[in-house]
């Protein structure tokens, strides 16, 4: 089958023989036995890292966990492309610095202590792998550089919800604002890609009704 | 902090000594602790990987932290360096792991012999076992086998390896190390000159080092023949599949003999079922055999009977870096050691052969140990002590790519 990828300067065609039930990732480690020179970021191949998130054929997803017959289009082509909303490193390879920086500023532990009735600790990561494809797929994130992106208000709005059910000030200040939660206009493309079930959309939703009702309750909050 | 940032450049102070140059392989767990632990001794430290982080064994990982109780029967000295490591991880590095301890499941077809072997050795491992009743097993595991005769709970979780790596190199950064990804080295010299491919602008460049360290896991022989020298190591690929729900709480392991598929590993919104164990040539050209995927549903249908009806996430290969011994296969060590390829003519060149994510930071340990009595720089290993930088810290430091 054909494999079309947005290269740093140019589109370049590849050729892999692969069966359809083989994963996009697979198909970029074939092409990079043939072309050393491609640039892609992976790690865990079972869609844990976050790290090989890329746009085929136009939809932002994992390549590790697309399966090659699952977005064959006709002629048999597959069409590959980097993220969007990100500064470009190199070929499929963008820089998540900023999504990084606006999660530090929301500081959301990444493990979670479940409430299981067991006599050990029980705990499980957060299901955000932190892969950026919201951030790709929002387009807020593309037209307002000061927006934290869908990630970083859906953590937001789990650590109101698992750990900080009465967060401080400083923390609200932070997303009450025009360029923050208020600037979604409900695309709702994040939940849509997110390949983890995390639903960023419902996240900022929720988000807006606690802060209203905080505002509300406690006007002078503002 | 390294001697050049202590003495800043036009104080005339005289150095105490100017720290050796140090170019680290690898940027997996071994490459990223080693680098790490360099830079915390205070020597200049430059590390470089071919693709990017983790992208390597390390990546493709069943992602168990190992609490030793698997290799106490089999490889109690691996088993030891397992439950220290364990510990000493957890404090060091809390937010890349699910601590949800692990059950050894014992079915009524399960060797009562090996079951009480199993038990003597942990005990002498010192590795903590206690013995949860068919009932308990089941209330905290419901998707169990009901024929669950009893269950031994041990100090295990799941960790995220790409998060561990990139915990372990922001540390290493902050102290100064210089980090490269999509940096491939092409060329060592017998004199430690080393030619670095960076694949972003395709140029290649030249330097001297006072000691390269490859920490390239699978691909050491690969590497170390760059340099004209062999390094002892097995590659043996091993498939996982990954499947679709929590299906379990807990690391599950079946209590036998290591054996093709006999563990359940739960992250985040997923399980990882795996290994089988096979030989390789090459790290880089891994087929994953049909028949390996039938082979993994077969055992852990014994431990999780209903896992077939969920869907499947992905599967996956990669090689562990074994040493080779003459027996191969399973019953090959999962210990480590370092290599000097001082005696094949290349003084300063230092291999990292065997190891497992788990014990990662000992390796590292033990590795800049020998490179340190090489160099003659007398400062004592600090990592088990230090807390590491979250891996959201990264961006702060990631300018090297």
């Amino acid at each position: 089958m054909n494999i079309r990828i947005r290269r740093t300067d140019h589109w370049q065609h590849y050729s892999v023989n692969l069966p359809p039930s083989a994963y996009i990732l697979d198909a970029l480690e074939e092409i990079h036995r043939q072309d050393p020179t491609l640039l892609f970021r992976h790690s865990c191949h079972h869609g844990s890292c976050g790290s090989c998130g890329v746009r085929i054929n136009g939809k932002e997803r994992l390549a590790c966990t697309t399966q090659l017959g699952d977005v064959l289009q006709e002629k048999n082509v597959i069409v590959i492309e980097p993220l969007r909303n990100f500064t470009l490193i190199g070929d499929l390879v963008v820089d998540f610095s900023p999504m990084f920086m606006a999660l530090n500023q929301i500081n959301l532990p990444p493990v979670r202590d479940n409430g299981l009735n067991s006599t050990k600790d029980y705990q499980r990561f957060e299901d955000c792998i932190e892969c950026g494809l919201c951030v790709s797929a929002c387009p807020i994130s593309g037209s307002n550089s000061r927006y934290p992106g869908p990630v970083s208000l859906a953590a937001a709005w789990n650590l109101i919800n698992f750990h900080q059910p009465y967060p401080d000030h400083s923390f609200i200040k932070l997303i009450d604002n025009e360029d923050g939660v208020w600037r979604c206009h409900a695309a709702f493309e994040c939940s849509e890609v997110c390949p983890s079930g995390v639903d960023p959309a419902k996240g900022i939703m929720s988000l807006r009704q606690f802060i209203l009702i905080q505002n509300i309750k406690y006007r002078s909050w503002r | 902090m390294t001697a050049d940032q202590i003495l800043p450049e036009g104080k005339n102070l005289v150095p105490i000594s100017t720290p050796p140059q140090i170019l680290v392989i690898g940027a997996g767990s071994t490459g990223s602790a080693v680098a790490y632990d360099f830079a915390l001794r205070g020597l200049s430290v430059t590390l470089v990987e071919r693709g990017g982080v983790a992208s390597g064994t390390t990546g493709h990982n069943q992602a168990q932290l190992h609490s030793g109780a698997r290799y106490a029967v089999i490889d109690p000295l691996a088993a030891r360096e397992c439950i220290q490591e364990n510990t000493i991880l957890k404090n060091i590095c809390p937010n890349c792991f699910e601590l949800n301890g692990g059950f050894f499941v014992e079915l009524p077809e399960t060797d009562k012999t090996y079951r009480e072997k199993f038990l003597h050795s942990c005990q002498e491992c010192h590795i903590p076992v206690t013995p949860f009743s068919r009932e308990n097993t089941l209330r905290l595991e419901p998707n169990l086998n009901p024929d669950t005769v009893m269950a031994y709970y041990v100090p295990e979780g799941t960790f995220d390896p790409y998060r561990l790596c990139l915990s372990f190199l922001t540390s290493a950064a902050s102290l100064g190390a210089k980090i490269f990804t999509f940096c491939e080295v092409t060329e060592i010299s017998p004199d430690l000159t080393v030619t670095i491919y960076h694949r972003p602008s395709h140029q290649k460049i030249e330097k001297k080092f006072d000691t390269v360290v490859n920490a390239t896991g699978p691909w050491v022989n690969k590497t170390a023949k760059l340099a004209g020298v062999t390094a002892p190591v097995e590659p043996s690929a091993g498939v996982m599949i990954t499947l679709r729900g929590r299906i379990c709480n807990h690391v599950l392991n079946l209590l036998a003999s290591p054996d093709d598929g006999d563990i359940i590993v739960p992250q985040r919104s997923s399980v990882i079922i795996g290994t089988t164990s096979w030989t390789v040539d090459d790290p880089d050209d891994i087929q994953i055999p049909p028949d390996h995927i039938e082979k993994l549903f077969l055992v852990a249908e014994k431990l999780i009977p209903s896992i077939r009806n969920y869907p499947v996430r992905g599967i996956m290969a990669s090689a562990r870096p074994l040493m080779r011994t003459n027996t191969g296969g399973r019953s090959t060590t999962r210990g480590f050691y370092c290599q000097h390829h001082i005696e094949q003519g290349v003084p300063g060149l230092f291999s990292v052969i065997g190891g497992k994510t788990t014990t990662a930071r000992l390796m590292a340990e033990k590795t800049c140990n020998d490179v340190c009595a090489y160099l003659n720089w007398d400062v004592p290993c600090k990592t088990a002590e230090m807390r590491l930088l979250s891996y959201r810290e990264w961006h702060r430091f990631n300018h090297y790519l």
